[in-house]
């Protein structure tokens, strides 16, 4: 099991280091050129090479890419210049490791932009998380037991409605009615867990009804359909007879086998939405960093997409890692050898 | 066009758009119906709601029209301003604001001098000094620090320029060739002095803006300077300012309103939001609940709440004409465009009718034919070549007589968005049947810093772009458009999109900027306006945009200032009780 871990994470790390050096590539080193982005207008080409060198543009990319990944453990200064620094250190911005570079756009450091972002983003995911969950799974164990009848039918109909709806739409719906046209809650507008738990929650309902509304949905169905995999095996029949409790079949033996697939489903989709919930949060003006990167795109904010898609990987690669570990625990028929 | 502010001229000109604006709608000066006045009482927490970002607070770096406004309004004092209006159509006057009147000129055009106020504080109750104001304006000059900003300080001050054509003056930070600018630049006491190139007889215009406003020297971060806030005017920032977020606004305690003739400052808190979309941003002012009943926005109403507003906002809506023109380069790189008579036959072929029709009709635009806004003094009113359709037929008839063989390839610019996706094919669809074989680029990303780069001019045959001019003088129009000498570089055409370059032109535009008689000087800036649509084919003129804006049922005195921006002008405004 140690090694098993071990191996896993020197993997994550590998596959990080190739993401994050092909996002690289594909931007900087592509046939645009990054600087005329950070000079709008009324742009000279000495204002434009005077950007390129303060964002160090003007160097190989395998000097960028090393700066960008030297960055993230011993930070970095902007702009990188002996010269300024020398004659007006109060103008260099200093970004502590790890230091995920520097937004021209905004003149802010991207660690930031992604502390100010990344509590939304973890609020509105949690949240929806705890909620789909509970509807999802326990929703498609009721379907799964009512096979055939009309709680299942409800269920399974409903299900369909929600996952074929888009999340703009649902976000759109809920966030003009309830929100804007009868004012039964207030417009969502983030506010700290910390500053006040209550209003942090009345805030985030609606973005969490939004996702959960999708995400319940395939969770429902996910969960009918292992549930009456699972409750034909033959252990099941075996444990019937045994004479167990109809419960303790269900909790014990059903559910805990066909929970396997759908933990796999659930970390990575929670994985994703650590990364940033792109539609809910632009819908709701929730600034996280679906928001920021969808802005970051607007934009063409390049510095900011790299980081972007350095976070969002390294979400879903943990989250991926994660599952697979957590198998060993709750599958028994798993066994992770180094 | 986002990078331009507006200012219009006298009003007789301005008929044409405003007339048609307040014909359209009976609550076209609807926030006139109530006196600012009779209601406006201290107090209460004005909401600004936005869905485009700032990109600047920095005085030096501002050149949108929404910040120079707000700004200038809420903290950033300037030497002179445009007094606030009382009806969505009034054209506001030049007023001294830090200054004690609007300046004297001497040397015929090119000494400009201004008197501070006594009673001017910055925030911390330190004075204001026309030292400030020489610093703040000598940042404009650390080009590769202060960036985005108009550059008007470099044009006209009397300060020699580098081979590379660059000023010899390299601003505060490297303070190489400060006494050049110690020399053009000069204080005594509370008087500033300005020494300029050429004469620039509405140079007391020039300094509305932002760039010309004070910094104190010892706040200048440089770039880090960006969203610090450092207010001499009625309200400052209440903790920081969040990029693309926003921030609030309380009251500067060290404001005088004895000093101030324009800014009434009611509201007691004001809030910025910046992060919303257009739609549910309008949706919400619209719907008219809790917080937003008190708040206002800069940005204008998306076409898709349009059908609501005169509905769903009667009493609380301005519609107006834009300070944007839309128009088309043609680019005299290209090998079709080198050719004037396949420009006469794009522009004869282009279709207005099809650009307003999907635009969201005559409410949202108008077709025009001359550069300059019909807001300005300057406004030519150049007749279109063929009604609002072009004449296709006729516009075929010209590229065979040219000799072209048909179909002709070209290769249109534009920034793309659903809106302009429908108007471009509705283009497209005129200028195939005139005979050309129209591909469509658009993109949306940096549109503008994209059209200037060097590639561009071998790419496109023709760009579009839009333009508002920085004050109501036609100069802010004719010559940073299309004047190659200040444009074209080997780094890109500048605004110049299309590489115009004729030196008839030129000289014009310098026997133009020496006319003393403001009427006089205008009218010729609308002459070359005219020779640039209907001789030289450099530009082709599509339409001006109106504005609606919708505001909270318990704003007051929220009224478009046309003539500054194209804005609400938040000096007046007032949170009912």
């Amino acid at each position: 099991m140690f090694y098993y871990i071990v191996r896993r994470v020197l993997s994550v790390v590998v596959m990080l280091f190739l993401i994050t050096g092909t996002t690289f590539l594909l931007f900087f080193a592509g046939p645009t050129d990054p600087a005329r982005y950070t000079c709008a207008r009324n742009c000279t080409p000495a204002i434009l090479e005077g950007n390129r060198k303060a964002l160090g543009y003007d160097q190989p990319v395998y000097v960028q890419y090393g700066k960008f990944i030297s960055g993230l453990f011993v930070g970095r200064d902007f702009p990188d210049n002996a010269e300024l620094r020398a004659s007006h250190p109060e103008q260099i911005v200093h970004c502590p490791a790890p230091c995920m570079g520097y937004s021209p756009t905004n003149n802010q450091t991207i660690n930031t932009m992604v502390a100010t972002a990344w509590p939304v983003s973890l609020s509105i995911a949690i949240g929806a998380f705890v909620i789909w969950m509970v509807v999802g799974v326990g929703g498609g164990v009721l379907a799964a037991l009512n096979r055939g009848r009309w709680p299942d039918r409800v269920i399974v109909g409903s299900a369909l409605i929600g996952f074929s709806v888009p999340t703009f739409f649902i976000g759109l719906i809920l966030l003009t009615f309830p929100a804007i046209k009868w004012g039964w809650v207030p417009i969502p507008h983030y506010s700290p867990f910390t500053k006040n738990p209550l209003t942090w929650a009345i805030n985030l309902i609606l973005p969490w009804l939004t996702l959960a509304c999708i995400f319940a949905a395939s969770y429902i169905r996910l969960t009918r359909a292992y549930m009456i995999e699972t409750m034909s095996e033959d252990y099941i029949r075996t444990a019937m007879a045994k004479g167990q409790t109809r419960w303790r079949i269900i909790l014990r033996h059903g559910l805990r086998a066909a929970l396997t697939p759908i933990v796999t489903a659930a970390g990575l989709d929670l994985g994703g939405l650590l990364g940033g919930a792109i539609i809910t949060e632009s819908v709701f003006s929730m600034q996280g960093l679906g928001w920021t990167a969808v802005n970051s795109v607007k934009n063409m904010d390049l510095p900011v997409i790299v980081a972007m898609v350095l976070i969002v990987s390294t979400f879903i690669v943990v989250a991926n890692m994660l599952v697979d570990i957590a198998y060993g625990f709750i599958d028994p028929r798993v066994k992770l050898v180094g | 066009m986002k990078r331009r502010t507006f200012v219009a001229g006298v009003a007789g000109t301005a008929g044409l758009a405003l007339s048609a604006a307040a014909c359209s709608s009976s609550t076209a000066t609807s926030g006139s119906s109530t006196p600012a006045a009779a209601a406006a009482v201290k107090g209460g927490t004005l909401n600004i709601l936005m869905s485009t970002q700032t990109e600047h607070w920095d005085p030096q770096r501002v050149y949108v029209g929404v910040n120079i406004e707000a700004g200038n309004r809420l903290f950033t004092r300037t030497l002179t301003t445009w007094t606030a209006t009382t009806s969505d159509t009034e054209v506001p006057k030049l007023v001294g604001d830090m200054a004690t009147d609007t300046g004297t000129v001497t040397d015929s055009g090119k000494t400009w001098k201004f008197t501070l106020k006594d009673g001017l504080k910055w925030q911390d109750g330190k004075p204001v000094t026309a030292d400030d104001v020489k610093y703040g304006i000598s940042r404009t000059f650390a080009t590769d620090v202060i960036t985005g900003g108009p550059n008007y300080a470099i044009a006209f001050f009397d300060i020699p320029s580098d081979a590379d054509g660059t000023s010899s003056y390299k601003g505060p930070y490297a303070k190489t060739g400060q006494d050049l600018y110690d020399k053009a630049v000069t204080v005594s006491g509370n008087t500033i002095t300005f020494k300029l190139k050429q004469p620039v007889n509405d140079f007391n215009n020039t300094v509305t803006m932002t760039a010309f406003a004070a910094f104190k020297a010892t706040k200048d971060l440089g770039d880090k300077s960006n969203f610090d806030i450092w207010s001499n005017g009625p309200y400052q920032l209440d903790g920081t300012w969040t990029a693309q977020k926003g921030g609030s606004f309380v009251r500067n305690t060290n404001w005088d309103q004895a000093t101030d003739t324009v800014r009434k400052a009611y509201p007691d808190k004001i809030t910025w939001d910046e992060s919303l979309t257009a739609e549910t941003m309008y949706e919400r002012l619209i719907a008219d609940q809790g917080d937003d009943q008190t708040a206002i926005t800069f940005d204008p109403a998306p076409v898709t709440a349009l059908p609501n507003v005169e509905s769903g906002a009667a009493g609380r809506n301005s519609i107006v004409a834009s300070p944007y023109t839309r128009y088309l380069t043609p680019n005299f790189k290209s090998k079709v465009m080198s050719n004037a008579k396949a420009r006469e036959a794009f522009a004869l072929a282009t279709d207005r009718s099809a650009y307003v029709t999907a635009s969201g009709g005559p409410s949202v635009a108008l077709p025009t034919n001359s550069l300059i806004n019909p807001a300005l003094p300057a406004f030519p009113n150049t007749p279109l070549p063929a009604g609002d359709k072009g004449d296709q037929a006729k516009a075929k008839q010209m590229l065979q007589d040219a000799g072209f063989t048909l179909p002709v390839k070209i290769t249109v610019a534009y920034r793309k968005s659903e809106t302009a996706d429908k108007i471009f094919s509705g283009l497209k669809t005129a200028w195939d049947a005139a005979g050309f074989d129209t591909q469509l680029d658009g993109f949306s990303a940096k549109y503008y810093a994209t059209i200037q780069s060097p590639a561009s001019a071998t790419k496109y045959d023709a760009m579009w772009a839009g333009w508002g001019a920085d004050y109501p003088s036609a100069s802010t129009d004719i010559p940073p458009l299309l004047d190659s000498r200040i444009n074209i570089t080997a780094g890109g055409s500048g605004q110049d999109y299309g590489y115009f370059d004729n030196a008839d032109f030129n000289k014009a535009i310098d026997a133009t900027n020496l006319i003393a008689d403001q009427t006089a000087r205008e009218k010729a800036w609308g002459d070359l306006d005219t020779q640039a649509v209907t001789k030289y084919f450099a530009v082709i003129p599509l339409i001006v945009d109106k504005f609606v804006f919708v505001h909270g049922s318990k704003v007051v005195g929220a009224f478009v200032n046309g003539a500054y921006t194209g804005y609400y002008d938040p000096a007046t405004v007032s949170i009912k009780s």
